[in-house]
Protein backbone atom coordinates (compact mmCIF):
# COMPACT_ATOMS: atom_id res chain seq x y z
CA UNK A 1 0.00 0.00 0.00
CA UNK A 2 1.24 3.50 -0.80
CA UNK A 3 2.66 5.61 2.03
CA UNK A 4 0.24 8.62 1.92
CA UNK A 5 -2.81 6.34 1.93
CA UNK A 6 -1.30 4.31 4.75
CA UNK A 7 -0.67 7.51 6.74
CA UNK A 8 -4.23 8.66 6.10
CA UNK A 9 -5.70 5.34 7.29
CA UNK A 10 -3.29 5.17 10.23
CA UNK A 11 -4.40 8.60 11.43
CA UNK A 12 -8.07 7.58 11.29
CA UNK A 13 -7.27 4.34 13.15
CA UNK A 14 -5.34 6.35 15.76
CA UNK A 15 -8.35 8.59 16.36
CA UNK A 16 -10.70 5.58 16.61
CA UNK A 17 -8.33 4.03 19.17
CA UNK A 18 -8.26 7.26 21.20
CA UNK A 19 -12.06 7.41 21.13
CA UNK A 20 -12.36 3.77 22.16
CA UNK A 21 -9.84 4.19 25.00
CA UNK A 22 -11.70 7.23 26.33
CA UNK A 23 -15.05 5.45 25.89
CA UNK A 24 -16.44 8.05 23.43
CA UNK A 25 -18.06 5.34 21.31
CA UNK A 26 -20.71 7.67 19.83
CA UNK A 27 -18.12 9.45 17.64
CA UNK A 28 -16.62 6.28 16.12
CA UNK A 29 -19.31 5.90 13.37
CA UNK A 30 -18.18 9.29 11.98
CA UNK A 31 -15.00 7.59 10.78
CA UNK A 32 -17.08 6.31 7.86
CA UNK A 33 -16.56 9.70 6.13
CA UNK A 34 -12.76 9.48 5.71
CA UNK A 35 -12.84 5.68 5.30
CA UNK A 36 -15.23 6.04 2.33
CA UNK A 37 -12.58 7.80 0.21
CA UNK A 38 -9.80 5.42 1.18
CA UNK A 39 -12.12 2.51 0.34
CA UNK A 40 -13.06 4.04 -3.02
CA UNK A 41 -9.37 4.52 -3.82
CA UNK A 42 -8.52 0.90 -2.99
CA UNK A 43 -11.55 -0.51 -4.89
CA UNK A 44 -10.74 1.51 -8.03
CA UNK A 45 -7.05 0.55 -7.89
CA UNK A 46 -7.86 -3.14 -7.50
CA UNK A 47 -10.41 -3.11 -10.33
CA UNK A 48 -7.96 -1.30 -12.65
CA UNK A 49 -5.21 -3.79 -11.82
CA UNK A 50 -7.62 -6.67 -12.51
CA UNK A 51 -8.60 -5.16 -15.86
CA UNK A 52 -4.94 -4.77 -16.80
CA UNK A 53 -4.13 -8.40 -15.97
CA UNK A 54 -7.19 -9.58 -17.89
CA UNK A 55 -6.15 -7.50 -20.93
CA UNK A 56 -2.69 -9.11 -20.87
CA UNK B 1 2.82 11.28 9.43
CA UNK B 2 4.30 14.51 8.11
CA UNK B 3 7.73 12.95 7.60
CA UNK B 4 6.17 10.05 5.71
CA UNK B 5 4.55 12.36 3.14
CA UNK B 6 7.78 14.39 2.79
CA UNK B 7 9.68 11.18 2.15
CA UNK B 8 7.07 10.06 -0.40
CA UNK B 9 7.08 13.42 -2.17
CA UNK B 10 10.91 13.58 -2.31
CA UNK B 11 11.04 10.06 -3.71
CA UNK B 12 8.35 10.48 -6.35
CA UNK B 13 8.44 14.19 -7.21
CA UNK B 14 12.01 15.27 -6.46
CA UNK B 15 13.45 18.08 -4.32
CA UNK B 16 12.21 21.04 -6.36
CA UNK B 17 8.58 19.87 -6.60
CA UNK B 18 8.61 18.94 -2.90
CA UNK B 19 9.73 22.46 -1.95
CA UNK B 20 7.18 23.95 -4.36
CA UNK B 21 4.49 21.92 -2.61
CA UNK B 22 5.41 22.03 1.08
CA UNK B 23 6.38 25.71 1.45
CA UNK B 24 2.99 27.07 0.24
CA UNK B 25 1.17 24.10 1.85
CA UNK B 26 2.65 25.17 5.20
CA UNK B 27 2.49 28.98 4.89
CA UNK B 28 -0.99 29.34 3.35
CA UNK B 29 -2.97 27.52 6.10
CA UNK B 30 -0.68 28.81 8.87
CA UNK B 31 -1.34 32.45 7.97
CA UNK B 32 -5.05 31.73 7.56
CA UNK B 33 -5.11 30.00 10.97
CA UNK B 34 -3.38 33.04 12.50
CA UNK B 35 -6.12 35.25 10.98
CA UNK B 36 -8.77 32.87 12.41
CA UNK B 37 -7.25 32.82 15.89
CA UNK B 38 -6.80 36.63 15.88
CA UNK B 39 -10.45 37.01 14.86
CA UNK B 40 -11.44 34.96 17.93
CA UNK B 41 -12.73 31.99 15.94
CA UNK B 42 -10.85 29.32 17.84
CA UNK B 43 -7.84 28.82 20.08
CA UNK B 44 -5.00 26.31 20.43
CA UNK B 45 -3.76 25.54 23.93
CA UNK B 46 -1.02 23.39 25.35
CA UNK B 47 1.14 22.85 22.25
CA UNK B 48 4.93 22.89 22.25
CA UNK B 49 6.07 25.24 19.47
CA UNK B 50 4.02 28.21 18.19
CA UNK B 51 4.21 30.48 15.11
CA UNK B 52 2.13 33.49 16.12
CA UNK B 53 -0.71 31.94 18.13
CA UNK B 54 -0.83 28.80 16.00
CA UNK B 55 1.18 25.64 16.77
CA UNK B 56 3.72 24.55 14.13
CA UNK B 57 2.15 21.07 14.37
CA UNK B 58 -1.06 22.48 12.84
CA UNK B 59 0.83 23.74 9.77
CA UNK B 60 2.56 20.38 9.38
CA UNK B 61 -0.83 18.68 9.77
CA UNK B 62 -2.20 20.81 6.95
CA UNK B 63 0.71 19.73 4.69
CA UNK B 64 -0.25 16.13 5.47
CA UNK B 65 -3.94 16.82 4.70
CA UNK B 66 -3.17 18.59 1.39
CA UNK B 67 -0.78 15.88 0.24
CA UNK B 68 -2.91 12.86 1.16
CA UNK B 69 -6.11 14.39 -0.25
CA UNK B 70 -4.38 15.19 -3.55
CA UNK B 71 -2.79 11.75 -3.62
CA UNK B 72 -6.14 9.97 -3.06
CA UNK B 73 -7.99 12.11 -5.63
CA UNK B 74 -5.22 11.48 -8.21
CA UNK B 75 -5.76 7.76 -7.62
CA UNK B 76 -9.55 8.07 -7.87
CA UNK B 77 -9.43 10.24 -11.01
CA UNK B 78 -6.71 8.04 -12.50
CA UNK B 79 -5.32 11.01 -14.40
CA UNK B 80 -2.39 9.04 -15.82
CA UNK B 81 -4.60 6.55 -17.64
CA UNK B 82 -5.31 7.47 -21.24
CA UNK B 83 -7.16 4.28 -22.19
CA UNK B 84 -10.85 3.52 -21.57
CA UNK B 85 -12.08 5.81 -18.83
CA UNK B 86 -15.01 5.71 -16.42
CA UNK B 87 -17.28 8.83 -16.33
CA UNK B 88 -15.45 10.07 -13.23
CA UNK B 89 -12.06 9.57 -14.81
CA UNK B 90 -13.23 11.20 -18.05
CA UNK B 91 -14.32 14.31 -16.18
CA UNK B 92 -10.85 14.54 -14.67
CA UNK B 93 -9.04 13.83 -17.94
CA UNK B 94 -8.92 17.44 -19.10
CA UNK B 95 -6.80 18.22 -16.01
CA UNK B 96 -4.20 15.82 -17.29
CA UNK B 97 -4.12 17.46 -20.71
CA UNK B 98 -4.49 21.16 -20.07
CA UNK B 99 -4.23 21.65 -16.32
CA UNK B 100 -7.51 23.57 -16.34
CA UNK B 101 -10.16 21.18 -14.99
CA UNK B 102 -11.36 21.91 -11.48
CA UNK B 103 -12.73 18.38 -10.97
CA UNK B 104 -9.65 16.94 -9.16
CA UNK B 105 -9.56 20.01 -6.90
CA UNK B 106 -13.25 19.59 -6.14
CA UNK B 107 -12.63 15.95 -5.19
CA UNK B 108 -9.64 17.06 -3.05
CA UNK B 109 -11.91 19.47 -1.18
CA UNK B 110 -14.63 16.82 -0.71
CA UNK B 111 -12.08 14.33 0.66
CA UNK B 112 -10.75 16.99 3.05
CA UNK B 113 -14.23 17.93 4.33
CA UNK B 114 -15.11 14.22 4.78
CA UNK B 115 -11.88 13.81 6.73
CA UNK B 116 -12.72 16.83 8.88
CA UNK B 117 -16.25 15.56 9.61
CA UNK B 118 -14.44 12.96 11.73
CA UNK B 119 -11.33 14.90 12.80
CA UNK B 120 -12.95 18.03 14.21
CA UNK B 121 -15.50 16.34 16.53
CA UNK B 122 -12.62 14.22 17.88
CA UNK B 123 -10.46 17.34 18.30
CA UNK B 124 -13.28 19.12 20.14
CA UNK B 125 -13.76 16.08 22.42
CA UNK B 126 -10.06 15.94 23.34
CA UNK B 127 -9.71 19.77 23.38
CA UNK B 128 -6.94 19.82 20.74
CA UNK B 129 -8.52 23.18 19.85
CA UNK B 130 -11.55 25.09 21.15
CA UNK B 131 -14.23 26.67 18.94
CA UNK B 132 -16.11 29.84 19.91
CA UNK B 133 -18.62 29.96 17.03
CA UNK B 134 -22.18 28.60 17.07
CA UNK B 135 -21.87 24.81 16.61
CA UNK B 136 -23.83 23.04 13.87
CA UNK B 137 -22.27 19.56 13.92
CA UNK B 138 -20.88 17.82 17.03
CA UNK B 139 -19.65 21.07 18.56
CA UNK B 140 -18.09 22.35 15.33
CA UNK B 141 -19.27 25.59 13.63
CA UNK B 142 -20.30 25.75 9.96
CA UNK B 143 -17.47 28.14 9.05
CA UNK B 144 -14.90 25.45 9.90
CA UNK B 145 -16.21 23.11 7.20
CA UNK B 146 -16.57 26.00 4.73
CA UNK B 147 -12.97 26.96 5.53
CA UNK B 148 -11.69 23.42 4.97
CA UNK B 149 -13.52 23.13 1.66
CA UNK B 150 -12.39 26.49 0.30
CA UNK B 151 -8.81 26.24 1.56
CA UNK B 152 -8.16 22.80 0.04
CA UNK B 153 -10.04 23.64 -3.17
CA UNK B 154 -8.16 26.92 -3.76
CA UNK B 155 -4.74 25.52 -2.88
CA UNK B 156 -5.22 22.41 -4.98
CA UNK B 157 -6.59 24.31 -7.98
CA UNK B 158 -3.65 26.73 -8.01
CA UNK B 159 -1.00 24.07 -7.35
CA UNK B 160 -2.37 21.72 -10.02
CA UNK B 161 -2.66 24.57 -12.53
CA UNK B 162 0.82 26.00 -11.92
CA UNK B 163 2.61 22.63 -11.95
CA UNK B 164 0.98 21.66 -15.27
CA UNK B 165 2.18 24.78 -17.09
CA UNK B 166 5.26 24.74 -19.28
CA UNK B 167 7.05 27.33 -17.18
CA UNK B 168 10.56 27.19 -15.77
CA UNK B 169 10.90 25.78 -12.23
CA UNK B 170 11.93 29.23 -10.90
CA UNK B 171 8.83 30.84 -12.42
CA UNK B 172 6.60 28.08 -11.03
CA UNK B 173 8.08 28.57 -7.54
CA UNK B 174 7.61 32.32 -7.83
CA UNK B 175 4.02 31.88 -9.05
CA UNK B 176 3.20 29.57 -6.13
CA UNK B 177 4.73 31.96 -3.58
CA UNK B 178 2.95 34.98 -5.09
CA UNK B 179 -0.32 33.01 -5.06
CA UNK B 180 -0.24 32.73 -1.22
CA UNK B 181 -1.31 36.34 -0.41
CA UNK B 182 -3.75 36.31 -3.35
CA UNK B 183 -5.34 33.05 -2.14
CA UNK B 184 -5.47 34.38 1.42
CA UNK B 185 -7.33 37.51 0.25
CA UNK B 186 -9.80 35.45 -1.82
CA UNK B 187 -10.33 32.96 1.02
CA UNK B 188 -10.82 35.63 3.69
CA UNK B 189 -13.22 37.53 1.42
CA UNK B 190 -15.26 34.42 0.61
CA UNK B 191 -15.37 33.36 4.26
CA UNK B 192 -16.58 36.82 5.26
CA UNK B 193 -19.35 36.81 2.62
CA UNK B 194 -20.48 33.28 3.66
CA UNK B 195 -20.34 34.27 7.34
CA UNK B 196 -22.57 37.32 6.66
CA UNK B 197 -25.02 35.25 4.57
CA UNK B 198 -25.37 32.15 6.75
CA UNK B 199 -24.81 33.15 10.37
Amino acid sequence: MEVPLLGYILFVVLEITLLALSKNYSLIPLSIFPIFWAGLYVILKVSRRRKKTEAK
Amino acid sequence: MFLSVIWHCLRHQGKVRSLQFFIPAFLFPMIFEIIGVSAGDHVYEGYFLYFGQVPIAIGLGWCFVFYTCMFISDGICNTKNRGRLSPLEASCKSYDLHGKSLMPSLIDALIAVSYDLFLDPVAVTFKWWIWFGKPIFMGVPLMNFVGWFLMVFLFSAVFRYVTKQRWSEQFRTLALLISIPILLSILTGLMYIIYILFT
